[in-house]
C-alpha cells in the first residue's frame, strides 16, 4: 500500500506536459540526408510545444497535435552539367578577327537553405517512473513513431530551395537565360516526396525515443526543517515510486510513492 | 569569374595581336604581369616565328589556348610559325584560370593584354545582364557603355533564337584614345569587341573595379 497518491485529470496532464516541453528546451542534431536524388547535410534545432494529453487506460497517453517548432540550415551539391545543357560560345567575326567557339563547364555549387517552420505530432505515449541518481522521475514516453504532419512547411521548403537555386547559381556566367529551367527541374526531381523523406529523416531522430519529464522528485527531501541544535531536520526517502493511467470516474494519471523516515 | 578587364583574362576572354615584322618574338602568359618585362628576357616564355607572306597569301588568323601547365600557366601550341600580316589569338576553355596576361618583344615590336597598343583586339562574353560602364585604367580617355539585356531560354525555339543573337557581333573601336560608339546593347552571353590601334596602351576595364578618374583642376 503506498503511503501517498496523488492524481492528475487530463487538463492536469495537459499542464503538466506543456511545462515538461518547456523545460526540455530546444534541441539540435546535424546530419546528413537525402533530399530526392541529392544528399543534403543539415543541422537542425527543434522544440516543442502545445498539444493535448488523452488519458487512456491502461498506461497510454495519446498526445494529439503537438507542435514540432523546427529551424534547418541545410545544404547540397549541385552539379549544374546534370541540369543544364551544354553550352558553347559560339564563333563571333567583326574588325578581321573571329572567336574560337569556347564551351562553358557548368561548376558544382553548394546550395544553402535556412527554413523554419511547425510540423504536428500525434502519437501515444507510456509513462513510467525512473530513480534517476537522486531524483525521481516521470516520464512520458513516446511509444513507436507518431504521426507527423508537415502541413505548408512542405511547400515552403520546396519554394526556398528554388530561391535558394536562383540565389546560389547567379555568379555562375552564362546561366541566366536558363536560371527559371533550372529552378524547375531541381524542383521537378527533388518533388514532395524529397521534401517530406527528408523532413522525415531530418524530425524523427528527435522524436524516436523522445521523453517528457512531466514531475522530478529528489529521493531524499526534508519533510520538518531543523529547529535548533539538538533539533534536526528530519528526512524523508522515496523508495518508491509509481505512475500509471487508470479509469475511475475519470481517467487519470496516477502516482503513488512509498516513504521510509 | 566573368569580370570585364583586359588585363585579367579568363574563360570568355580573347586577346589578339597582329605581327607585321619579320622576326622572333618571345612572350610570356602570366597571371600578374611581367617583371622584368618581356622586351628584357631573351629566355623562356614561348616563341613566334614571323616570316615574310609568299606574294598572294591571305593573312591568317592562329588561335593559342591557354591552360593549366605544371604549376604554371601554358599555352597550346607551344611554338608558332605566322606570316607577317598575321594574327594569334590568345584564350582559355578553363573556368580555373583566374585571369592571365600576354606579353611579348622581338626586334623593335612588343606586345601587351594588359596595354593594347596597335593592331590588336580585346573581346569579352557577357556572362550576367546589367549595365557595364567601362573605361581604361591608363589613363587614355577612352570609355563607353554595354548594355546587356537578361533574356529567359523555356523552349528550343527561344534557344535557338539565343544562340542566333550571340554570333552577332558588336563592338568598340579605339584609336589614339578616342572609342566609338559610346555604347552597345546586347544579351546576355554576346560577345563585345574592342579593336584597338594606334595607342598609348589601353586596357578596358569595369568601371566598378575602378577608383574615380581624376579631374584636371581649371
Amino acid at each position: 500500500m503506498p503511503d501517498i497518491i496523488a492524481a492528475a485529470d487530463q487538463t492536469a496532464a495537459t499542464d503538466l506536459l506543456h511545462d515538461a516541453e518547456v523545460t526540455l528546451g530546444t534541441l539540435s542534431k546535424s546530419g546528413g540526408g537525402s533530399l530526392g536524388p541529392f544528399v543534403a547535410n543539415y543541422s537542425a534545432s527543434v522544440s516543442f510545444s502545445g498539444g493535448t494529453i488523452d488519458l487512456n487506460p491502461p498506461n497510454v497517453i495519446q498526445i494529439t497535435d503537438c507542435n514540432i517548432n523546427y529551424s534547418l540550415s541545410l545544404s547540397f551539391g549541385l552539379d549544374l552539367n546534370d541540369f543544364l545543357p551544354d553550352f558553347c560560345l559560339p564563333q563571333v567575326c567583326i574588325f578581321g578577327w573571329c572567336t574560337p567557339q569556347i564551351c562553358v563547364t557548368w561548376p558544382t555549387v553548394t546550395i544553402p537553405i535556412s527554413f523554419g517552420d511547425t510540423a504536428r505530432m500525434t502519437g501515444d505515449f507510456t509513462v513510467n517512473a525512473v530513480l534517476s541518481g537522486s531524483e525521481w522521475l516521470i516520464n512520458v514516453v513516446v511509444d513507436g513513431i507518431p504521426l507527423l504532419e508537415f502541413g505548408a512547411g512542405t511547400l515552403g521548403l520546396l519554394a526556398a530551395i528554388g530561391a535558394a537555386v536562383t540565389a546560389a547559381v547567379g555568379w555562375v556566367p552564362f546561366i541566366g537565360p536558363f536560371l527559371a529551367a533550372l529552378a524547375d527541374a531541381v524542383l521537378a526531381v527533388i518533388g514532395i516526396a524529397g521534401i517530406t523523406g527528408l523532413l522525415g529523416d531530418i524530425l524523427t531522430p528527435f522524436i524516436s525515443g523522445l521523453t517528457f519529464t512531466v514531475y522530478k522528485q529528489p529521493q531524499l527531501f526534508p519533510v520538518i526543517p531543523a529547529s535548533g541544535p539538538t533539533d534536526p531536520v528530519v528526512d524523508v526517502t522515496i523508495t518508491a515510486l509509481g505512475a500509471v493511467v487508470q479509469a475511475s470516474d475519470k481517467n487519470e494519471l496516477v502516482i503513488t510513492a512509498s516513504i521510509s523516515g | 569569374m566573368n569580370t570585364l578587364d583586359s588585363r585579367f583574362l579568363s574563360l570568355g576572354d580573347c586577346f589578339g595581336q597582329k605581327f607585321s615584322k619579320v622576326g622572333v618574338v618571345r612572350y610570356f602568359v602570366t597571371a600578374s604581369g611581367l617583371s622584368p618585362g618581356a622586351d628584357k628576357r631573351s629566355e623562356g616564355g614561348y616563341v613566334i616565328n614571323v616570316t615574310d607572306a609568299p606574294k598572294g597569301t591571305e593573312s591568317q588568323q592562329h588561335n593559342v589556348q591557354v591552360i593549366r601547365g605544371e604549376g604554371k600557366l601554358a599555352v597550346t601550341p607551344a611554338e608558332l610559325e605566322i606570316h607577317v600580316g598575321d594574327g594569334v589569338m590568345w584564350y582559355t576553355t578553363d573556368a580555373k584560370i583566374a585571369g592571365f596576361q600576354v606579353a611579348g618583344a622581338g626586334g623593335a615590336f612588343g606586345f601587351d593584354s594588359a596595354a593594347i597598343r596597335d593592331s590588336a583586339i580585346y573581346t569579352h562574353a557577357f556572362g550576367a545582364p546589367g549595365v557595364y560602364d567601362w573605361r581604361d585604367p591608363n589613363g587614355s580617355g577612352a570609355a563607353g557603355s554595354v548594355e546587356v539585356q537578361s533574356l529567359t531560354v523555356k523552349t528550343s525555339d527561344d534557344r535557338d533564337k539565343w544562340l542566333g543573337k550571340l554570333q552577332q557581333a558588336a563592338g568598340f573601336q579605339i584609336r589614339d584614345g578616342k572609342s566609338s560608339p559610346a555604347s552597345v546593347s546586347i544579351v546576355t552571353g554576346q560577345t563585345v569587341f574592342w579593336s584597338v590601334a594606334e595607342s598609348a596602351g589601353v586596357a578596358v576595364t569595369d568601371t566598378r573595379f575602378l577608383s574615380p578618374p581624376l579631374r584636371a583642376s581649371k
